[in-house]
């Protein structure tokens, strides 16, 4: 593509979610947990659950659960669940930027990206040559969101955005 | 004796029907002597009761006739040659016979073509005036026609009477000279097969021939009989992708349409899965949750878009779809109430732009920039470069706001009316938007659409492999995506861009006083409800072209 394309809408934060990735095999600890604050809803192939606080819990109970989950190494990252202002789907943020490089700039832009914001590459496009799902180690709150707007403004980038785990509506 | 002509330079293979004749009447009153002849020939039904007993007259002889020419069949001919029908004939009538000529069965379609001593020629704009007097001389032709909407199509017959089965030769003839003859066929008197379909539900589904079925209005349908006629149910060259939550593949009113990856090795037999990293080449419905006909938390929902898009025609199961003799090929992005990666839903479209003609994406999603690259990757490079046609659903939301990605420029844009001519009430409308298909409404008094199910027991939108009450945009994105297929059908070589010009530039202006259309446009229908008719033809009447095109959507009309 010759043109930039215009970034979507910024989403709004849904207050009552929060999206954890489990570590492996950590999946009923960390269940167990969140069920102490809220319920879970399963997001099994992306070894996500999306916790929906109860009524009357306070939220600082909830980031003390998590806070005690992360120091345990039991989760590999929290993260808000979003809200598409237009489509009304949610999107919850995961540690993954999809990154279209501007074609002939690979390699240099990976180290340079690598070494400015730490991201890694976790896998080549099967499909665009110049594709990359890049992973952003820390994850938690919205860096992800925070990083793929750093990597967006790059003159060696198409576009960088989070690859959000979305909800589709049929 | 095998005989052919040639159409875009393939050969038609043809075969004599020995037991029907061609008759031409000479003169100005051949159209009704002819008439008075089929009156002849046809015993009033008394006497062919009569009559069967006896060996007075041939029992079956069937007649039609065109003008001043009439068809002769008769199911006697191998013991009685048809011609001796013709020595039947009233002397007053067989005065006027001219000729008789052969009848041939086109092997393809089955369907009876009458060779007359016309023939059809287009010569090229660069065809000299004197070339092209030599080479009628040297073949004996002369011109008595000249068409009245393209000058350089003329009639031509032989100058001297000839056997009529010498047209063919003749014909051939001027084909080779492709230095001065665009295409040249005989001017066949060709028989027109009215359909009739033997699906059992196919008198439920009033999307496809609304008859006014039961509180319909008859005639607000997508025109399907008449697209029908002109290319059955398609081709199975062409390929619908269905993207959605899965092809109930072994369903027994899909199975015979399901793609099948020409590669023998590909593990990708059928479609792909991209939401399931465990089994990602079955694309089948997989995850069921109590209620089972919960669209947002079981896979029930592309079976249905499958059967609407195409389930099989003419089988004597169930129900047709609007391309029922296409192809559909599964690809899986969905999973129960599971949401979906971004990257994962964007290579699915890159993945069926690969290998199928048209897709079918009846879902919305938040904008991202990858998937909206993905819609250009179908579009630049699907089809060889033609691209694919991609069809999208505006929404469900009765908004005045069409959803993504229906809002790419590059996608067409389909919004739901009902079996009266009317926008459904839910389906988004507004800037973007091109066409509409009929689809249910949320008023109950209007029908849903009657289509396949998950034939799983107990799983889905009914008890049974079927469902009458299937609607939403959803359904009328497939149902567009069918027409698509049926204009590929007809005329491969059109660009996406293309196809899709031809479904908006020939869609039916329904609710005009509400629609408020203009310069043909209107936000509530886009330019009107898709007419799979007029479709066919507006893309049987353009240029084929061979090789592929480079499209750019850049160059695309921008959307409204």
């Amino acid at each position: 593509m010759a043109s930039r394309r215009r970034s979507p809408a910024p989403p709004d934060i849904v207050k009552d979610q929060i999206a954890v990735r489990f570590c492996q095999g950590q999946d009923r600890q960390v269940r167990e947990a969140l069920e102490q604050v809220g319920t879970v809803e399963e997001q099994p192939s992306a070894h996500i659950f999306i916790l929906h606080r109860s009524p009357g819990v306070p939220a600082s109970e909830v980031e003390a659960a998590i806070d005690a989950l992360r120091t345990d190494s039991k989760i590999a990252f929290a993260t808000p669940v979003l809200r598409d202002p237009e489509s009304g789907t949610r999107q919850v943020l995961t540690d993954e930027i999809t990154l279209r490089l501007k074609p002939g700039s690979a390699s240099r832009a990976l180290e340079a990206m690598k070494s400015e914001h730490g991201v890694i590459v976790g896998r080549h496009n099967e499909f665009e040559p110049t594709q990359y799902i890049v992973k952003v180690p820390n994850t938690g709150g919205t860096r992800t969101l925070d990083v793929a707007r750093l990597l967006d403004e790059r003159d060696d980038v198409e576009f960088a955005h989070p690859n959000y785990l979305t909800g589709i509506k049929r | 004796m095998p005989h052919y002509y040639a159409a875009s330079g393939t050969p038609i293979q043809l075969d004599e029907a020995p037991d029907a004749i061609g008759v031409r009447f000479e003169g100005a009153t051949g159209p009704t002597v002819a008439r008075s002849a089929v009156r002849a020939l046809t015993p009033a039904p008394k006497a062919r009761r009569a009559a069967a007993d006896t060996e007075r007259r041939p029992p079956t002889t069937a007649v039609q006739h065109f003008g001043r020419f009439m068809l002769l069949r008769e199911s006697g001919a191998a013991e009685r040659p048809v011609e001796t029908v013709v020595n039947a004939l009233p002397h007053r009538l067989a005065t006027h016979v001219s000729r008789t000529m052969p009848v041939f069965i086109e092997r393809e379609s089955q369907l009876k073509l009458v060779a007359t001593d016309q023939i059809l020629v287009s010569f090229k704009t660069s065809a000299s005036a004197a070339r092209t007097r030599k080479l009628l001389d040297d073949l004996g032709l002369t011109v008595i026609g000249t068409s009245e909407f393209d000058r350089s199509r003329k009639i031509l017959v032989p100058s001297s009477v000839r056997r009529a089965s010498r047209t063919l030769d003749l014909a051939n003839q001027l084909v080779e000279a492709d230095d001065l003859v665009s295409y040249a066929a005989p001017n066949f008197l060709a028989e027109v097969r009215k359909r009739t379909l033997n699906d059992p539900q196919f008198g439920r589904q009033w999307h496809l021939d609304n008859t006014g079925q039961p509180n319909g209005s008859a005639g607000e349908d997508v025109r399907a009989l008449a697209a029908w006629a002109k290319v059955d149910g398609g081709k199975p060259a062409v390929v619908i992708a269905i993207i959605d939550d899965g092809i109930d593949l072994n369903h027994p009113d899909l199975k015979t349409n399901i793609w099948t990856n020409p590669s023998r090795t590909a593990r990708d037999r059928h479609g792909r899965d991209f939401v399931d990293d465990l089994d990602p080449y079955n694309p089948n419905p997989k995850v069921f949750n109590a209620p089972f006909d919960d669209t947002d938390t079981n896979d029930i929902h592309g079976t249905p878009c499958a059967g609407v898009a195409a389930a099989v025609g003419n089988n004597g199961k169930g129900v047709v779809g609007m391309a029922w003799n296409c192809r559909l090929m599964a690809v899986k992005i969905l999973a129960g109430p599971s949401l979906a990666p971004n990257d994962r839903i964007a290579d699915a479209i890159r993945y069926a732009a690969q290998h199928a003609d048209v897709l079918s994406c009846s879902w919305g999603v938040a904008r991202h920039p990858d998937i909206e690259s993905a819609i250009d990757y179908a579009v630049e490079r699907g089809r060889g470069g033609r691209g694919s046609v991609v069809c999208v659903a505006t929404g469900n939301d009765g908004q005045s706001r069409i959803g993504f990605p229906s809002t790419h420029d590059a996608a067409v844009a389909v919004g739901a009316c009902n079996d009266r001519g009317r926008r459904s009430s839910y389906s988004n409308y507004g800037t973007g938007i091109d066409i509409v298909a009929p689809s249910n409404d949320d008023d109950p008094r209007r029908q849903g659409i009657t289509t396949t199910d998950v034939s799983f027991r107990g799983k889905g939108y009914s008890s049974g492999a079927y469902c009458d009450d299937f609607g939403g945009t959803s359904s009328a994105t497939p149902l567009v995506a069918g027409c698509a297929a049926l204009v590929l059908s007809a005329n491969a070589s059109l660009s996406w861009e293309g196809v899709r010009d031809v479904l908006t530039s020939t869609a039916e202006k329904i609710d005009r006083t509400s629609g408020r259309y203009t310069r043909g446009y209107s936000l509530q229908y886009g330019y009107g409800r898709v007419n799979a008719a007029a479709a066919v033809d507006a893309a049987l009447a353009r240029p084929r072209r061979r090789g592929a095109r480079k499209t750019a959507h850049k160059a695309a009309r921008k959307k409204r």
